[in-house]
């Protein structure tokens, strides 16, 4: 194998390896919980059941009042 | 002569991968824009000044909501993650956030967040009041100190702490947030925990029929209700985010043909307005509003 060869291989493995540990493509928890939430650059919180939605609950009685009053 | 050239090259780009995957992440990070540019100077205590979308597919969700209420997307590139912003023209409304792997398939949800002037001092009222901490307290730097809690009955909300300060009550456009509602099981004591935690008061709104209702306010001016949820399997508390449209009618059947679905179809409402309540196609929940005449019928005498 040609020595440019091998210098370009070890570089691309350098870097793959920083890449992998940099957490760029893995979930990384918060304080050693489950996966975190990205935010601002870096995990915030662990998601959870908490944040999950689900559908809305108001039925059929409407809204309550939907406007600001000044 | 060839294989020289070809080494140093081979060097260089293998240099330049090194060097550039190991950056710190912090320093490739996007900061977030500010609320409000110019900044204001001002804090209205109470105010709801932001809200995000926690979902799995940020980009189908950004996509149905920008197509429906015109919205523009950036994207800010958050460490490899994209943090997309949504504009109603010029002004940031919202914010599109990525949920963790193995949560992507479950529902989207809306969390807005609410203008404190002490932050630290709000998390502190809010957990003495029943509340626990979901988010801790950070700082995202040009948008300010922001946390998330549960309230007394686990419904997440965001506090914010502006760094531009909070933009003037005005009319809102369309396309803006018009209005938010807590839906709880008990509407009397969740409004207790935000007059304590937040500092409103927490009054039974008499505007219409419904005698259970609550209104949070504070300094004079409504910033949000509560209403009950009814007692049955299947049905969410938390918070409703409510978006002013010119045509209700046409926003929930547009709605629909881009994957959304009706939870509460086009009917009047307090005021003479008309309100609806959609879904997007990864399960977040916002409602809809049309002032009847073009003006808000909360002003009229």
């Amino acid at each position: 194998m040609k020595i440019s060869l091998k210098i370009l291989l070890v570089g691309l493995a350098l870097a793959g390896l920083q890449f992998g540990l940099s957490g760029c493509v893995a979930d990384v928890g918060v304080e050693g919980g489950g996966g975190g939430v990205y935010y601002g650059g870096g995990p915030w919180f662990n998601d959870g059941p908490w944040i999950g939605g689900g559908h809305w609950g108001g039925g059929e009685r409407g809204g309550g009042y939907i406007h600001p009053r000044r | 002569m060839k294989n020289a050239k070809t080494c140093r090259l081979a060097t260089l780009l293998a240099l330049m991968a090194t060097v550039g995957f190991g950056i710190p992440s912090s320093a490739r990070a996007a900061t977030f824009p500010s609320l409000n540019n110019p900044a204001t100077g001002s804090s209205h205590q109470g105010k709801f000044v932001w809200v995000d979308l926690f979902t799995g597919d940020p980009v189908a969700a950004a996509n149905f909501y920008s197509r429906l209420f015109g919205w523009t997307v950036t994207s800010l590139d958050q460490n490899g993650r994209a943090y997309l912003v949504l504009r109603n023209g010029d002004r940031p409304v919202a914010g599109v956030v990525s949920r963790s792997a193995s949560s992507r398939k479950k529902l989207s949800r809306w969390i807005p967040y609410i203008s404190v002037g002490d932050i630290a001092s709000s998390v502190g009222k809010a957990t003495a009041a029943g509340g626990v901490v979901h988010a801790p307290v950070r700082n995202f730097p040009d948008r300010g100190f922001q946390a998330i809690i549960g309230d007394n009955e686990g419904s997440p909300v965001g506090l914010l702490q502006s760094a531009s300060g909070d933009a003037a009550d005005s009319e809102p456009a369309v396309g803006d947030w018009n209005w938010f509602e807590l839906y709880g099981k008990n509407p009397q004591a969740a409004s207790a925990f935000y007059a304590q935690a937040i500092g409103y008061q927490a009054t039974p709104d008499t505007r219409g029929e419904r005698k259970d209702d609550f209104e949070l306010s504070i300094g004079g001016v409504a910033r949000a209700g509560v209403a009950p949820v009814p007692d049955r399997e299947g049905s969410s508390r938390g918070w409703l985010a409510v978006v002013r449209v010119a045509d209700i009618d046409a926003t929930v059947a547009q709605a629909t043909s881009l994957g959304g679905e009706v939870d509460l179809a086009p009917r009047a409402a307090a005021l003479g307005s008309r309100f609806a309540v959609i879904s997007d196609p990864t399960g977040g929940t916002v409602g809809l509003v049309q002032y009847v005449d073009n003006s808000n019928p909360a002003n009229r005498p």
